[in-house]
Formats: structure tokens, sequence, C-alpha cells
């Protein structure tokens, strides 16, 4: 863990001096986390991609401002894509679906056991983009990229025990929307 | 009814779900147009980060190198300098050492469009002034940039393609204009070689008859224009 932080440094270091071939390698450590966390706030592929483009060109021009002593690479780089898709949010409020189709995780189940769980894949998906942005991003950050509640404190800014109460206000509000679905 | 108290499993499966995992053609274009994007020179970004990318800082000292061999003062003097000008050929041969000295791909190509560029607005100045003669030959400087960097290897020719699309109108514009000019000239002239003069004499004020029956005969004979040669492209061709 350490040896691989003192990597992702290294590059981060060379990146920061314009060196483009250590910025395709950050890119590539990090594409699958940015991409996850901007897909299940927006919803579909073509947003998605694009947001997540704007981001990774986003965090280049920003990598001077990136203190190594401070938060962690991957904490200030989810910083730069929360902040990147409020802005998108604010310019389109009104443009995103929030009834989105979504593709199912398939992993070898029974026929019956895929269709329920497509079912309850695509209700979670759809409910979860009804909640507040806080409890979207806790819920992706906690629940679907199972990071830890200290690096959620630094992405979100907010204490760990703040982070604790999120995460369970979000799950309580999450369970009713799907429960008030289905009535 | 489900009451989802498996909540957080789902949650969980969520991370494998096919759509949430960036495509492989997805993955590998924004990589490629990223890391060409970083490597372009300042003009893709606003304001660039102070850390030069490596490739632009090679472009620069190249391009440094070049006008310390031509002369600093000639060379940044001639930048702004028309087709007809003195220090012209400066400026068309610091071009051609700039082009000679950049690095392959994305900075080589924008060296070469920002050379096209550089002609139509020649063109469109030299327009707009009313110089036909200067105009034309802009036209054809711009002709002969087009086909020379067409001809240069490594040079997107995509990209190259763009930006004659942007300057099209422009040109075709020019072009025909000149060409109209010309046959008007050919028109209104008369075959003799003599030419009259445009305003009549009694359009000017304090003009006496007599000075009207002067003009009426009087012919203006013709002074040939001072015709603008072709830029020879091998005048500033520099040697290694």
């Amino acid at each position: 863990m350490v040896r691989r932080n003192l990597s992702i440094q290294r590059l981060i270091a060379r990146a920061g001096q314009g060196d483009a071939a250590a910025f395709g390698e950050i890119y590539d450590l990090f594409l699958d986390k940015v991409y996850r966390f901007v897909y299940f706030r927006v919803g579909n592929r073509e947003d998605a991609e694009d947001l997540t483009e704007q981001i990774f060109l986003k965090v280049f021009k920003n990598l001077k401002n990136y203190h190594a002593g401070g938060a962690p690479f991957a904490a200030w780089l989810f910083r730069i894509a929360r902040n990147h898709l409020t802005d998108h949010y604010r310019r389109r409020r009104n443009e995103v679906s929030l009834t989105a189709g979504v593709e199912v995780a398939d992993s070898q189940p029974t026929p019956e056991e895929l269709i329920q769980r497509q079912m309850d894949q695509q209700a979670v998906s759809v409910a979860m983009r009804k909640l507040p942005d806080s409890y979207q991003e806790i819920i992706i950050l906690k629940f679907i990229e199972e990071r830890e509640n200290e690096e959620i404190s630094q992405i979100l800014q907010k204490p760990v025990s703040h982070v604790r109460v999120l995460q369970s206000r979000a799950l309580t509000k999450l369970r009713q929307l799907l429960n008030n679905e289905q009535l | 009814m489900n009451n989802y108290n498996n909540l957080e499993q789902i949650l969980k499966d969520l991370h494998h779900l096919p759509a949430a995992t960036p495509q492989a053609s997805f993955r590998t274009n924004a990589r490629i147009r990223l890391l060409n994007l970083l490597s372009a020179p300042a003009a893709a970004f606003p304001r660039p980060a102070m850390a030069i990318r490596s490739q632009v800082l090679r472009w620069a000292g190249a391009f440094a190198l070049a006008i310390f061999i031509l002369g600093t003062g000639a060379v940044y003097a001639s930048q702004s300098s028309l087709p007809g000008t003195p220090l012209y050929p400066v400026k068309i041969a610091s071009e051609k050492v700039a082009l000679g000295l950049a690095p392959t791909g994305q900075i080589k190509t924008a060296v070469a469009t920002s050379m096209i560029d550089r002609r139509a607005d020649e063109v469109n100045k030299l327009h707009q002034e009313g110089t036909t003669e200067e105009t034309r030959v802009a036209v054809q400087n711009y002709t002969q940039t087009v086909a020379e960097i067409k001809n240069t290897a490594e040079v997107d020719l995509n990209e190259v393609e763009q930006h004659l699309a942007k300057h099209q109108e422009l040109i075709s514009e020019v072009e025909k204009e000149e060409e109209h000019d010309l046959n008007e000239k050919e028109d209104t002239h008369p075959p003799t070689g003599t030419l009259t003069p445009k305003t009549t004499p009694s359009e000017v004020q304090g003009v006496t008859q007599e000075d009207n029956h002067k003009n009426e005969i009087k012919k203006i004979e013709i002074i040939p224009t001072a015709t603008v040669t072709p830029t020879d492209s091998d005048e500033y061709q520099i040697e290694d």
C-alpha cells in the first residue's frame, strides 16, 4: 500500500511537470472509479463518458494545486469529479432523466433470480437518483465503491461522524423510496 | 413484496454492473484524445499550467534557435509584414525553419496550420486595403503554402482540411472580386492605351468653361502599374 502510494506520488509529480505519459498512467489507474462514480449520478453512458473525460482534463489542469501532504490523491480526484458534476447539474438541471434505464449486472444466476435481481437493481438505480445529491454521493462512495469513511470524509470535506450519520440517513431514505414505489 | 432488506448487497452488486464500467473503445479513445491534448501547444489551454509540456518546450526551443540564427530583430519585426514588403521573405523563412524543426505529430500540424492561417490573414488584410496586385500575390502565396504543407510528411491532413474549410469562403470571395475587378479594368480601358479621367471637369468646383474644354480633350497617358512578382518560395529556402 505504501509502495503504491509512493508510486502514485511519483506519477503525480511527473504529470505535474507536464509529462503526458505519466498522466496516462494516472488515467489508467483511476478511470474505472471515476467513471463509475459519474455513471451512477447521471445514469447513462454518453453523459458518463463525456463528463469523465472532462474531469480528467480538469484534473490535469489542476495538478499543480495538489499537495502531496494533504488529502490522498483519490480523495482530491473525487472532489474534482464531485464539483464537476455539481456544475453539470447546475447547467442541465432540467434535462436529467430520472427514469433512465440501467443495464444489469450478470453473474450466472437462475432465470428467476436474474429477473428479480434485474428488477431490484433497476429499481435501486432509479430510486437512488431521486435522492438529494449528498445522499447519492455517500451511497456511491460507501456502498458501491466501498471506500473507507476516513476517505469519504476527505472527499466530502465533512467529519467522519457526519459521514456515518449521512450513510444511515441515505440508506433509510433510499429504502423508503423503494418501498413507496411498490405501494 | 421486496422489503429491500438486502439493500446493501444490491448496492454492492451495482459495482459490477456492465454499464458502470467504461467501454474499451471509450477507454482507448479518451486516453488518446487526452494525451494528445496534453501534448498540444499552449493554445489548447486558455491558461496553461506553469509546467510546460515537454514537446512544447522542445518546439519553443527550436523556434527560439531559428530566431537566433536568423537575427532576432528582423524576424520579430517581420512577423506582421505583408507580401510586397522588404521583411516578408524573412517571415516566410522563419516559418519554414519552425516547420522543419517542429517535432512530428500534433505540434508539426499546429505549426503548419498556423502558416495557413497567416497566409489567409494576409489575403484578408490586403483585400481590405484594396491593394489589388498585392492581394493577388497573397492569394498565390496562400495556394502555394497549402500545396507545400500538403506535401509535408507527418502533418495531420484532416486538421489541415479543417483550416482550409475555414478560409474557403474568404479565398473564393477574394478570387471572385479580383476577377471581377480585372474584367472591369479591361472593359473600361480603351484599347488605345489611354485613360479618360474618372471625375468630369464640371464636378470640380471653380473650374472655368475654358478649363472644362481643355479637360474634355485632354487624355491621360496610361502609366503601367507596377507588377508585384509572385513570391518564389525557393528564395526563402533555408539550407540545412
